[in-house]
């Protein structure tokens, strides 16, 4: 079969291999994986372990464009770019210009036009990012906040670098994602991330209607029995579960899945003594995690957050550093 | 297909695809074509169009000597009257296909006898979906009181709902919804028990996985008047083609895994499969350029429609015997025509997809770039 025109595999990357684009794990590999963790541990103050001011993006601009709503991501995206001196737009777009009818594209070229260097985009539609990072102007960066179902890179990378902080050899770890599987776009990014960084038992767990067939041939095995898979985990990241999928054909009731898969004291004590607990937030206590394994000992929930803003950083002075390298030479 | 006229005569550097062909006079260029093919004019069962004399053109430049135009064709449904005034364009003859139902929502019966009478061949579904299994079940009931064909997709809306691409390894990966293979063979077991309950006779449109060319032959060993046919696109790309997003290969069904894709060459080898279609359907580049889901679905691929069967022929995927009669006699049976006008080809020399000539009234063929072989002159009409 010769290749279907308009094929383009891994946009993010250009012609030297380096990050021009930050749309996926899936795609990269383990020396620009780690090159992310590294540097985001260099905004790290050696001093109090705050995350210092530097001046990598003075004098360019970053759009945090949500089509979706975010707390979280949009605030540490936005902190991010601040650290890191640039100028940033916040667009809440979801409520202004597609609902007047403007496509994506146009959107974006509008704002482009207003010379944005960068676009921080979160969207409903799994592969928005890559479709916009091979519609804008060759100089502009897109950096994906989460695009339907597909991926969240920053996520991803933002838990293995908390993971790394912690339990430093990944490759030997046992690590379990819990939940719905299924709509999850941190899962997938998870588990791309997780295997390029070398760990060999990563262990999805949920119900049948929540973990497609095939999601085990990303390189994860499948549980259905959440007790059983805790045996001996190192780590245990459990997603959110939207409530809206309570009551439908994918789950009886909130009660009921709470007791098959909800994280519970008891069944901490069946994974390691020191097992790190995560959760990408927001979470909700009582339907996928009870609220005092959330605020206990072995939580790194918080943790998390603050990582997300170093990682962040990492992503954004890295696509636009590259990028700048390439017009200096060229 | 025991009848079947294709045998395949072999002389030096040629062959032609049927005895009642006559060899032509004088070959076009056989002095230094390496080998070459006369063959019956093809019948296309699946044009979709935006622009009638485009595709017309594209047809007439690549050996479809007929054509069937869907009622969702010329931003328009042929819910009441026929598409195509009659005699509108000699080669390629243009067979209109009449809606199925009002404005093709599933819902409500078109006018079917004042379609047949307007002249349409046959009414499609053109692919929408049907809300219920009563509608359907009243559909070929009261096309066969009319007399005319139904050619439907089996699609059961319920499973293929907000689905884009196959449900599995590349759709997973992707975090695209999945349409599942049971959404179209749960539907086709559900067309088979109509139509033996209601004795009526249908055409299949558009089959995309294994497990319903098994139920086709089984369907047809029981002597069900069921004709069925696969679009060029399932045969020769499969699910991974949408890999990086491309929604140029977002197409409906969608395209499936490489066994499906090995099993309906083999339903063709067979004859279970009695045609292959273009399924052109041309798309404004706005249709396309959108994140992968909200694009529209469809490939341009009239006139790369004997090419990429020629190149499964090269690659010994198909017959020459099986691959013709699946473009020409086929497809026109399904019709209940003979095959229109004699084709020459030069099946050694090849063209780059897109330098020729035109590729319909669209901006979006997967196959922009290729290279294919087939040089095709009409030299009877």
């Amino acid at each position: 079969m010769q290749t279907p025109f308009g094929t383009d595999l891994n946009p993010q990357l250009n012609a030297s291999g380096e990050l021009q684009h930050f749309l996926d794990t899936d795609g990269l590999n383990r020396d620009i994986i780690e090159r992310i963790l590294d540097t985001a541990e260099t905004f790290f103050s050696p001093v109090d372990g705050k995350i210092k001011k530097v001046p990598l993006l003075r004098g360019k601009t970053v759009a945090n464009v949500f089509f979706e709503a975010s707390t979280r991501t949009r605030t540490t995206f936005e902190v991010a770019a601040n650290r890191l001196s640039a100028d940033v737009l916040n667009l809440d777009i979801g409520n202004s210009a597609t609902s007047k009818g403007e496509s994506l594209l146009d959107t974006i070229r509008n704002l482009q036009a207003m010379q944005v260097d960068m676009f921080v985009m979160r969207h409903a539609e799994s592969g928005a990012a890559h479709f916009l990072a091979q519609q804008v102007e060759p100089h502009v960066s897109i950096v994906n906040a989460g695009d339907g179902r597909h991926a969240h890179p920053s996520q991803a990378l933002l838990d293995a670098f908390t993971i790394r902080r912690h339990k430093p050899d990944i490759a030997s770890l046992s690590i379990g994602i819990v939940g719905d599987i299924l709509h999850s776009r941190v899962a997938r990014s998870q588990v791309h991330a997780l295997r390029l960084l070398g760990c060999r038992d990563i262990r999805l767990i949920g119900p049948q209607t929540l973990l497609p067939k095939s999601i085990g041939e990303l390189g994860a095995t499948r549980y259905h029995d959440f007790d059983r898979a805790l045996e001996g985990l190192d780590v245990v990241i459990m997603l959110r579960l939207q409530r809206e999928r309570m009551g439908t054909s994918l789950l009886p009731s909130q009660s009921e899945y709470f007791r098959e898969y909800g994280l519970t004291q008891r069944r901490v004590d069946l994974a390691k003594p020191d097992a790190l607990i995560m959760h990408p937030g927001p979470t909700n206590r009582g339907v996928e995690i009870a609220a005092d394994v959330a605020d206990g000992p072995q939580s790194v929930i918080l943790e998390q957050v603050n990582n997300g803003i170093a990682v962040r950083m990492a992503v954004m002075s890295m696509c636009l550093g590259n990028r700048q390298k390439e017009a200096a030479h060229g | 297909m025991a009848d079947s006229t294709v045998s395949v005569k072999h002389y030096q550097n040629g062959c032609v695809a049927s005895d009642s062909l006559p060899l032509p006079k004088a070959l076009p260029k056989s002095d230094s074509a390496a080998s070459w093919l006369v063959m019956p004019g093809i019948t296309d069962l699946a044009v979709h169009s935006r622009d009638l004399e485009t595709e017309a053109a594209a047809a007439r430049a690549s050996g479809i000597t007929r054509f069937c135009l869907q009622p969702d064709s010329l931003n328009q449904v042929a819910d009441r009257a026929s598409l195509v005034a009659e005699s509108q364009s000699e080669t390629p003859e243009i067979l209109a296909l009449g809606a199925t139902t009002r404005s093709l929502q599933g819902t409500q019966l078109s006018d079917l006898a004042s379609l047949k009478n307007g002249g349409c061949i046959a009414a499609s579904d053109a692919g929408t979906l049907w809300r219920d299994s009563c509608t359907l079940k009243r559909a070929l009931e009261y096309a066969q009181s009319v007399g005319l064909r139904l050619h439907l997709h089996p699609n059961n809306a319920v499973l293929s709902e907000e689905g884009c691409a196959h449900a599995g390894s590349m759709s997973t990966r992707l975090g695209l919804n999945g349409i599942p293979s049971a959404a179209e063979t749960s539907a086709l077991c559900t067309l088979l028990e109509l139509i033996e309950d209601t004795n009526s006779e249908l055409h299949i449109a558009r089959i995309s996985c294994a497990r319903s060319v098994a139920l086709i032959a089984d369907a047809k060993a029981r002597g069900l008047p069921v004709t069925a046919d696969v679009a060029i696109h399932n045969l020769v790309l499969n699910e991974s083609a949408i890999d990086g997003f491309n929604a140029l290969c977002h197409t409906l069904p969608p395209l499936r895994t490489e066994a499906d894709r090995q099993a309906l060459l083999q339903g063709v080898e067979d004859g279970i499969l009695d045609a292959i279609v273009s399924d052109h359907r041309p798309c404004s580049s706005d249709d396309k350029l959108k994140p992968f889901p909200a694009t529209k679905a469809g490939a341009m691929s009239l006139s790369v429609l004997l090419p990429l069967t020629l190149s499964l022929i090269a690659a010994k995927e198909l017959s020459l015997e099986s691959a013709l009669r699946a473009l020409t006699e086929g497809p026109a049976a399904v019709l209940n025509r003979q095959p229109k006008g004699t084709l020459w080809v030069d099946t050694t020399s090849s063209f780059t997809v897109g330098e020729k000539h035109s590729l319909g009234s669209g901006d979006n063929s997967p196959y922009r770039g290729w290279t294919l072989p087939g040089d095709v002159h009409i030299i009877s009409e």
